[in-house]
């Protein structure tokens, strides 16, 4: 492990994105989970941490927002704090945390299916000096840094939620069956994979999340998330992780039989 | 004429037409291209002679099949010449009254067992089939352009379309090397509807200042896109994307998910249509100005 990059990731919840840590690893950092609910300090062993980073989507309650500001008050001066903005405004995580000028929102959302690119997002108040720092950290992990403009919505999510959204709609309308919507973009408009099986890799929570917080933000109905998504990540078909989502997979399938 | 039974017949020698009889040609159907406009025929059939050489040239058919497959192609001059063809694809422009009269012309002359099928992406299967004492016989099949390359058709059931005419415009689509998707008769079918958001909400994210060079490298390096939706605009030309989601916006009685972006309206005004006028989202300076 290189001296003076040790980046750690703190993320109440859910378990850091075994892919992250995977390319973190495979990069020479050693990436460490901080628990934020249990107020667990783990504060680095290194002086000088590369890039701290909260692995967590949705917008931080108020307990997460003070764990999270303890946890800041243990970063080094100079060291960028990483946020996940696709579904809650990297702004409004900014506004929890004590130096807004440290924030730094990045999308993990869809990295399964190409994952050399990642979309930065300074918060509104971050300095250059922490954009700067977060762009060599992950490009010193293999990614192609793709900064945005302050305090935006990274586009990726943005375009593939509506895009998924409305297959789903179709899908729950009667309109076509999910096999065919996919195979339907792939062949007719060159996707690179069809909607509905990405949103199956991504998880059908993550695209609901990410749609509810842009219905939040523009208050536009366009952003109403299609019935049949809630309906499944309600259910626990939330995608291929658990053997189902708008396609079946193999377990699931053999459940289903047997 | 010669007197062997034609397999198709492909109404309107348009590109679209001649495309789809060219395909049906190199599949080994025997085909029958009708249009009003007669002196569409002869140049029509240059050009699907012209596509069939450049199969040749590139190794994707056997040379001595040149003449055996342009043998197969009978130019009509009334529709009396395919009153028994089993299967009939309209490729006629993407108007509703024009659509609707052809229709009710090839109901009147075609074998009351055919199945007529129209190439749309917007119109309303419904509507046109609808036009015909045989609704039951009557789909839609959404060719993708260019049809001799593009995989894809859509196979599209009006509101009274039988089941098994479904199938079995499915299976012409198989004979033509394509693959068919189902899909009900609902505004913009599966492509174009899915296929909306790509560009819509890059035009609302461009709107909020980001640069359009910036969202297209985007959706190309971290989607895997091989076009960003500028790009694509661009190319389709901007005049007809705002068309076709207009379309759709007022099919669906204005839900705003589909509503089309002012700045697609500016730009058709300004007259800044794409690479076809040499200025669109991009500039191109090799196209005409």
């Amino acid at each position: 492990m290189p001296h003076g990059k040790v980046p750690f990731i703190a993320e109440p919840g859910d378990r850091l994105s075994p892919w992250l840590r995977e390319r973190l690893e495979q990069a020479g950092y050693a990436p460490r989970e901080v628990n934020l609910g249990s107020r667990r300090r783990d504060v680095p062993e290194s002086p000088l941490p590369a890039a701290a980073g909260l692995d967590l989507r949705r917008l931080p309650t108020e307990e997460d927002g003070a764990a999270g500001q303890a946890l800041e008050g243990e970063l080094p001066v100079g060291c960028p704090l990483l946020v996940r903005c696709e579904a809650a405004p990297v702004d409004l995580k900014a506004a929890r945390l004590e130096r807004p000028t440290r924030v730094i929102g990045f999308s993990l959302f869809g990295a399964l299916s190409v994952d050399m690119a990642v979309e930065l997002v300074p918060a509104t108040r971050a300095t250059p000096e922490a954009l700067r720092r977060a762009t060599m950290f992950f490009e010193s992990v293999g990614f192609r840094v793709e900064i945005l403009p302050r305090g935006s919505w990274p586009i990726y999510p943005r375009v593939m939620a509506m895009i998924i959204n409305e297959a789903a709609v179709a899908v729950g309308e009667g309109v076509a069956e999910a096999f065919d919507i996919d195979e339907a973009m792939q062949l007719g408009a060159g996707y690179p994979v069809g909607p509905l099986a990405l949103a199956d890799q991504i998880g059908l929570g993550e695209v609901l999340d990410v749609l509810e917080a842009l219905q939040r933000e523009y208050g536009d109905d366009r952003y109403r998330p299609a019935h049949l998504l809630r309906r499944l990540v309600r259910a626990g078909y939330t995608g291929q992780a658990v053997g189902r989502g708008f396609h079946a997979y193999e377990e699931a399938e053999l459940g289903e039989r047997s | 004429m010669n007197h062997e039974p034609l397999d198709l017949v492909v109404v309107g020698a348009g590109t679209m037409g001649a495309g789809i009889a060219q395909t049906a040609l190199v599949h080994g159907l025997r085909v029958a291209l009708f249009d009003a406009m007669q002196d569409a025929l002869p140049q029509a059939r240059q050009r699907i002679l012209h596509g069939i050489r450049r199969m040749v040239e590139n190794d994707r058919l056997p040379p001595e099949q040149l003449e055996t497959l342009l043998d197969r192609l009978v130019l009509a001059k009334s529709p009396a010449d395919f009153r028994q063809a089993p299967f009939v694809i309209e490729a006629a422009p993407e108007d509703l009254a024009l659509k609707r009269a052809v229709f009710a012309e090839l109901d009147a002359e075609c074998y009351p067992e055919a199945i007529l099928a129209t190439n749309t992406s917007s119109l309303s299967v419904t509507r046109v089939a609808a036009a015909t004492t045989r609704p039951q016989r009557v789909a839609g099949m959404h060719f993708f352009n260019p049809p001799t390359v593009m995989a894809l058709v859509e196979v599209v059931g009006g509101h009274l379309t039988s089941p098994a005419v479904i199938e079995a415009v499915a299976a012409m689509a198989r004979r033509l090397g394509k693959t068919p998707v189902i899909a009900k008769d609902t505004p913009g079918f599966i492509v174009n509807r899915v296929g909306r958001h790509f560009y819509g909400e890059a035009l609302r994210i461009m709107a909020e200042g980001v640069e359009p060079r910036q969202i297209d490298s985007v959706l190309r390096e971290v989607a895997g896109f091989k076009m960003g939706p500028f790009q694509l605009m661009d190319l389709i030309g901007i005049d007809v994307n705002l068309t076709v989601t207009r379309s759709i916006f007022e099919a669906f009685q204005g839900d705003p998910r589909y509503r089309p972006h002012p700045i697609q309206e500016n730009m058709v005004d300004a007259d800044l249509l794409g690479r076809k006028t040499g200025r669109g989202f991009y500039e191109y300076d090799d196209a005409p100005r």
